[in-house]
Formats: C-alpha cells, structure tokens, sequence
C-alpha cells in the first residue's frame, strides 16, 4: 500500500498542498481528480520527493520513501509535461534511464525497444526527441515508466496530448498495469477520462481532499445517480426551506425565480413537484434532469472547492 | 553498493555522452586546432619566429610574456580558460532542469550526492581533455615555427592543470544556473562573477595604493604585488594562476603571467592553491545543497 498521510507544501504564502492523505491499494487504479492547480502534480511530485513538503509523511509497503532511496524502484512515474532532453534520440533516454533503473546497459537497450515499440514508437527509436510530436514526446515519458515492472505507477496526466486512439490504448495499458498486481495513481482534470477504469477516486480541490472513495460512494455522495428537478415556482424560499425540512432531497438551492433540487436515486422526481404542490405554492413549471459522475464531481469541486 | 556503483557508471556514461555531443565542444576543439593551422600558413608563407626561444609553448599556453612568438599567442590557453568555464558551468545541472531530466532522474533511486559526482567526473574529464588537446596543438605549432620542443609531458601535465584550474569558475556558473534554471542565465553571471572578481582586487589594491602614486614605476609594481595577493582570497581568478605559477616554480627563472617580478611562485603558489580547493569544496557543496533542497 502507498500512503500519503498529511502531505502539506507552501510556496510562500500560497499554500499548494494542505493536508492531504490517501491511499494507493496494490492492484487498485485511484483516479487522482481536481481541476488545473488542485494541487495534483506538487502531490504526486512530493510523493517522489522532488518537491520537498512542509509537512507529511509518505510510506510504500510501510516503507519511508523520502528517507529510504531504494523504495523509488518500486515506483514507476510518468510527468505531466512532455519534457524531455531534446538532443536525445527516444531509445538513447530509454537505454540511460534503464541503466539506472537496475538494467545492464545491452539490457536497456534491448528493453528499450521494446517498450517503444509496444508505444507505437518503434521507428522513431533514433530521431531526436525534439523532432517528435507532443503526442509522441508523451509517449516516450509513458515509455520510461514501462522499463522495469513497478508495484505503483503515478501517472500524471498520462491522457493529456494523445489522440483518441492512444487515449483508449494508454487507458488499456492501466488497466494491464492493475491486472499485473500494480497499485496505479493517475491524476486527470476530468473524472470522464478515467471513469471506466477506475476502483476508487481521489478529488482535490484548493489543495485539499475533498473525497475519496469509490464512484458508488461518489456518486451517493454527490447524488450523482439520482436526478436534478428545477422547479419554478411562486415562493420558492419558502419551498426551498420545506424541501430541505423534508427527506425527499439531497440539497435544495434557489435557482432563477424557483428551486433545484437534488433527489436520490431511490426517489421519483414527481414526489417533490407533488410535494410543492401540497404546500398550496403555485408550480408554474418544472424540468427534471438525469446527473452524470462528471457533474457530481464538478459540483463536488465547485461547493468544497470554493466553499460556496 | 554495487547497485549505486552501477547508477553511477550510468550517470557517467549519460553525461559523457551530453558532453561530448555538445556543439560549443568541437567549436573550441576547432580554436585549439586553429595555431596548427596558422603556424604551417606563416611556415609555408617563409615567417619563422626567432630562434633559441626554449619552450615557445609556454608562451602560446600563457604562461609567459609573448615575446617573439606573439604571432601565434591567440591560442593563449589561459585566455581562454574563463570562457570555457562559463560555457560548460552554465548549463552543467540547469539544462536538466530545463529538460524536464531532474524529474525522470530522482524519481528513481538516484541519490543527489550521485548525480553531482557523475556530474564533477564527466566535467573533469571533457574540461581536461579540451584543454590536453589544445596543449598538444600548442606544442605542435611552437614546433612547426621554432623547430623542436623539449619538455612536451610537461607541456601536457600543465595543460591538463588548465583544465582543472576551470572547476572554481565553471562551478560558480553551475550553482548559478542551476539556482536561476536557465543555462544562459549561468553562463551570463559566471561572466559577472569572473569580471567582478578580477575588477574589485584592481580598484581595492587601487585605493590602498593610492591614486597619486600610480604614475610611479614604484607605485606600479607596489600595486601589481598587491593584486596578485588580493587575488588569493577569490578562487576565481587565483584557479587560473595556478598552473602559470606551477611552471613559473619549476623554471625559477620563469615569469608567469601578471605575477611582479619580486614575487616569487613559491611565495603565492600555497596561498593560491589553497583557495582554489577551498573554493571547489565550498561550491561543489553549494551545488549539492541547491540541487537537493530546489524543487523540481
């Protein structure tokens, strides 16, 4: 198990990072979730100590990792941003990072061809990384993970700048990754991305954990799988307070000139239009809506996040 | 052990192969070379420098005065000696922070104190192979206008010296571009440190000195001899006297460059060489502490 426990890191008086703590289960894909600057990349570059935290702990199979070197071999790490050293061909990286990953240097070699081929790289083995697309650049920082086998991957961003086909492929290569008995923490600033791979999900908003847990547990958190009904109507405060007295809705907010409430999934949505209409308030009209997991996260990011 | 003995033969091997895959490399192989050429233009164009000058090399690799053999001095070595720091200090650890590198490195299991080793080895290697090679070319050209040289491994020994009289410097551009994660930004204020560190000794010696009296040959030489001691205390420059004041010790007779004529070598070589090694230590220090403790 990987495990974060109070990480908390400051640039000076912004804090990046405040508290946060998770768990990375062996055979487990954790969607790592929050909108751009969350504080995603400063937590998975702490768990690898090349940002130093403040504060916080971070133990591989009850391991430290900051202080115990050798953990990193059991930690594979794709970064976010496609940068590499230009100069080098894709397999001349591969073979270096391979030698330091434990590979004998015709080893490296050998190994590095492969992975590359595996990525679709196979012909641009000796062309200069500068002289690769985005797409590809990602791809060859995918390949450097794959070298060795890892008991954890973090993965940080590992879909942004691939086409769809390789957004599917790298998808399929997670999953082998679980399938292998790795642990896999890959980070996204949209839950649609991974939300047919992942076992359970981390969201991150400001700088803080704002859940964790399986989509089900998202979803029943957010009331995700239930619906939306907005209902106009004549005195919508006073509808609001007796929807929120009542045990028909998950949250109630005003919404233009009447209310929107979020029902469970248990519920029929024309319960609460019938309910208002019990209160003798005059239901002009009204509109009920499935919630997709995306919402449920955005709207988890949108009222913890900007502690609306 | 041998697991760390093995990451860093790969460090080595990967910085080796940066080095010397470097453009700014075969450019001053190129200007080492260039005196060869030039002294086998001037020896087919019938010049020949005077005779009976014994070790012209010296001259050419800026040990002594010129004099009679001024026409191929532009190799000068140890004119050359700060650019060359500079250039490789530069972007020694700040183009792979740049690269994106630094994040692929150290999340595996490389220590810092690893990489700045590799770093120093491979550095060492390319700075000291560079600078062999321009003496060879020295040689070989003093050679071709002055007839046979003697003490060619010492024209070589001193050259390698050279080389490793770059590290104060070349080392001060490294923590600055590694500090500031721009190759260009280190190589521009190595430049800074380089011309500050020669300018105050000169203005501080000035003032002691005084004014007035420089217009005295007594006032010249009193403020030359104070320089060249202010110079001790700033490993900058004092690495780049080194290896002059090496030679000027074993030829006695000898002067080195911008030494005064009663300041013998062995009077400055202890205090110079000091604070060259003290000046590697501390920096190579710094580098470690700014590559562990940075963010990256």
């Amino acid at each position: 198990m990987l495990v974060v426990e109070g990480l908390r890191k400051r640039y000076g008086r912004v804090v990046a990072v405040d508290g946060v703590s998770f768990s990375v289960p062996q055979g487990k894909i954790v969607g790592f979730i929050g909108p751009n600057g969350a504080g995603k990349t400063t937590t998975i570059k702490s768990i690898l100590g090349l940002v130093r935290p403040n504060e916080g702990r971070v133990s591989v199979n009850g391991v430290d990792a900051w202080r115990v070197p050798s953990v990193k071999r059991l930690l594979g790490y794709v970064p976010e941003l496609p940068e590499a050293p230009g100069w080098m061909t894709a397999c001349g990286l591969l073979e270096k990072l391979g030698v330091l990953d434990g590979l004998g240097f015709n080893e490296a070699r050998r190994v590095a061809k492969s992975v590359l081929n595996e990525l679709g790289l196979g012909d641009k083995c000796d062309i200069a990384i500068s002289r690769l697309s985005k797409g590809e650049r990602k791809r060859v920082l995918i390949a450097q993970a794959m070298l060795v086998e890892h008991e954890y991957y973090l993965l940080d961003e590992p879909l942004t700048g691939l086409d769809p086909e390789w957004i599917a492929r790298v998808r399929r290569l997670i999953v082998e990754f679980r399938e292998q008995g790795a642990g896999v923490l890959v980070s996204s600033h949209l839950l649609r991305e991974l939300e047919e791979i992942v076992d359970r999900v981390v969201i991150i908003s400001r700088g803080r954990v704002v859940f964790e847990g399986t989509l089900d547990q998202l979803a029943e958190r957010a009331g995700a799988r239930g619906g939306v009904v907005v209902i106009k109507c004549s005195e919508p405060v006073k509808v609001a307070n007796a929807l929120r007295s009542s045990r028909l809705v998950l949250e109630v907010s005003l919404y233009g000139g009447g209310v929107r409430a979020v029902i469970p999934e248990s519920h029929d949505p024309m319960e609460v239009v019938d309910y208002v209409r019990r209160l003798g308030v005059e239901v002009k009209g009204f509109e009920v809506s499935r919630v997709s997991l995306e919402d449920a996260y955005l709207k988890l990011v949108g009222v913890k996040g900007d502690g609306r | 052990m041998v697991d760390r003995l093995h990451i860093v033969k790969g460090l080595v091997y990967y910085e080796l192969t940066r080095e010397l895959r470097k453009k700014s490399f075969y450019l001053l192989i190129v200007l080492a070379v260039l005196p060869v050429i030039v002294a086998i233009v001037l020896r087919l164009a019938g010049f020949t420098a005077p005779t009976g000058h014994p070790r012209a090399w010296a001259s050419i690799l800026g040990f002594e005065q010129a004099g009679g053999i001024g026409m191929v001095s532009m190799a000068g070595l140890a004119g050359w000696a700060w650019l060359v720091s500079i250039l490789y200090g530069g972007d020694l650890v700040a183009a792979d922070a740049r690269d994106g590198l630094f994040g692929l490195l150290f999340a595996r299991p490389v220590r810092r104190v690893d990489y700045l080793a590799a770093k120093m080895v491979s550095v060492v290697i390319v700075v000291t192979l560079l600078f062999t090679i321009a003496g060879t070319t020295a040689v070989a050209s003093a050679w071709i206008l002055v007839g046979p040289q003697e003490a060619i491994w010492e024209a070589l020994g001193l050259s390698a010296l050279l080389g490793l009289s770059c590290l104060p410097l070349l080392l001060a551009s490294a923590l600055l571009g590694a500090y500031t994660r721009s190759p260009v930004q280190g190589m521009i204020f190595g430049f800074a440190v380089y011309m500050v560190s020669t300018i105050i000794p000169a203005i501080t010696a000035t003032l002691i000195v005084g004014p007035e009296k420089l217009s005295t040959l007594t006032g010249q030489i009193e403020l030359a001899k104070l320089v060249a001691q202010l110079y001790a205390y700033i490993p900058f420059v004092a690495s780049f006297e080194v290896p002059g004041l090496v030679y000027g010790l074993v030829h006695g007779d000898m002067l080195a460059t911008m030494i005064p004529l009663d300041l013998r070598p062995s009077q400055l070589l202890p205090a110079y060489s000091l604070s060259t090694i003290t000046g590697i230590v501390m920096l190579v220090i710094l580098l470690w502490y700014v590559i562990t403790y940075r963010d990256y």
